[in-house]
């Protein structure tokens, strides 16, 4: 079994009746339901940091997919998804064609 | 030269992989560039036999990949991405800037996703017009460029059918 911490946070009054809501909804103790949200919620925040700094040009792709713990190939349609640019610039372009010529 | 997913990825999409091996005949990527790919379900088939044909997968040294990890702040893909331009003194092909800057550190020559065009125009194997169309697919794929750079690179394209058209 993985290891677990307990932690204790104090919530405001609508998240925690839309926790509830929520509760009876799907079924679920409040424990599951806080796990499971939690889970989600870091996972996005660990993507949406790593889109960041790769739309910064800062890491590569493959150091973002690792910040964020996806597999390469989904880091790259992430990236394409929010339609962060290669970073090919005009200076590229104008490198290319003067070595070419 | 050696192929980053960030450049392969792209023309599998859009089913045209051979056209690395048209320009240069072969090409090689390192052991983890191959798992990268392999891990995606999508258009494999193409990959997996250009693997057996032209593209060469070489397992590289775990030693002096992490050693270039460590040094350049690299995941030890992309240092084993660098590591093989360093081996085979081979120009990297890529799409991502952080990676390119690395090479450029490391005397590694490099070429953009989008510059493999400009060079298979200049070798006959894609007209200008059947380039100009790649261009958009590649976009459509996943490969995004500022407004400004893709109108330049249309530019240079376009100019180098009218010189065609006037030889």
């Amino acid at each position: 079994m993985a290891h677990v911490k307990v932690v204790t946070a104090r919530i405001n009054e609508r998240v925690y009746d839309d926790l509830q809501y929520l509760m009876k909804v799907e079924h679920v103790d409040q424990a599951e339901l806080l796990r499971k949200l939690l889970d989600k919620a870091v996972r996005l925040e660990k993507i949406k940091l790593a889109l960041e700094r790769l739309r910064d040009h800062k890491i590569t792709i493959r150091k973002a997919a690792s910040l964020a713990n996806v597999p390469y190939v989904e880091m790259f349609d992430l990236a394409s998804r929010e339609g962060i640019e290669s970073g090919y610039s005009l200076q590229d372009v104008q490198s290319y064609l003067g070595k070419s010529r | 030269m050696v192929l980053d997913s960030s450049a392969l990825i792209p023309f599998i999409r859009i089913g045209k992989l051979d056209l690395f091996k048209d320009t240069w005949a072969n090409a090689c990527i390192p052991q983890g560039v191959y798992d990268e790919i392999m891990q995606s379900p999508r258009s494999t088939g193409p990959f997996l036999n250009a693997c057996r044909q032209w593209i060469a997968v070489k397992k590289m040294d775990q030693k002096k990949v992490g050693q270039l990890a460590e040094y350049n702040g690299l995941t030890p893909v992309d240092a084993e991405v660098l590591q093989l331009c360093l081996d085979e003194n081979a120009t990297m092909v890529s799409g991502d800037r952080a990676l390119m800057q690395a090479a450029i550190a490391c005397s590694v020559p490099v070429l953009w996703t989008a510059d493999v065009l400009m060079v298979a125009i200049g070798k006959k194997v894609l007209t200008p017009r059947q380039g100009l169309e790649t261009l958009d697919e590649l976009l459509s794929a996943g490969f995004h460029m500022r407004a400004e750079v893709y109108a330049a690179l249309r530019n240079a394209i376009e100019r180098l059918e009218i010189d065609s058209r006037n030889k």
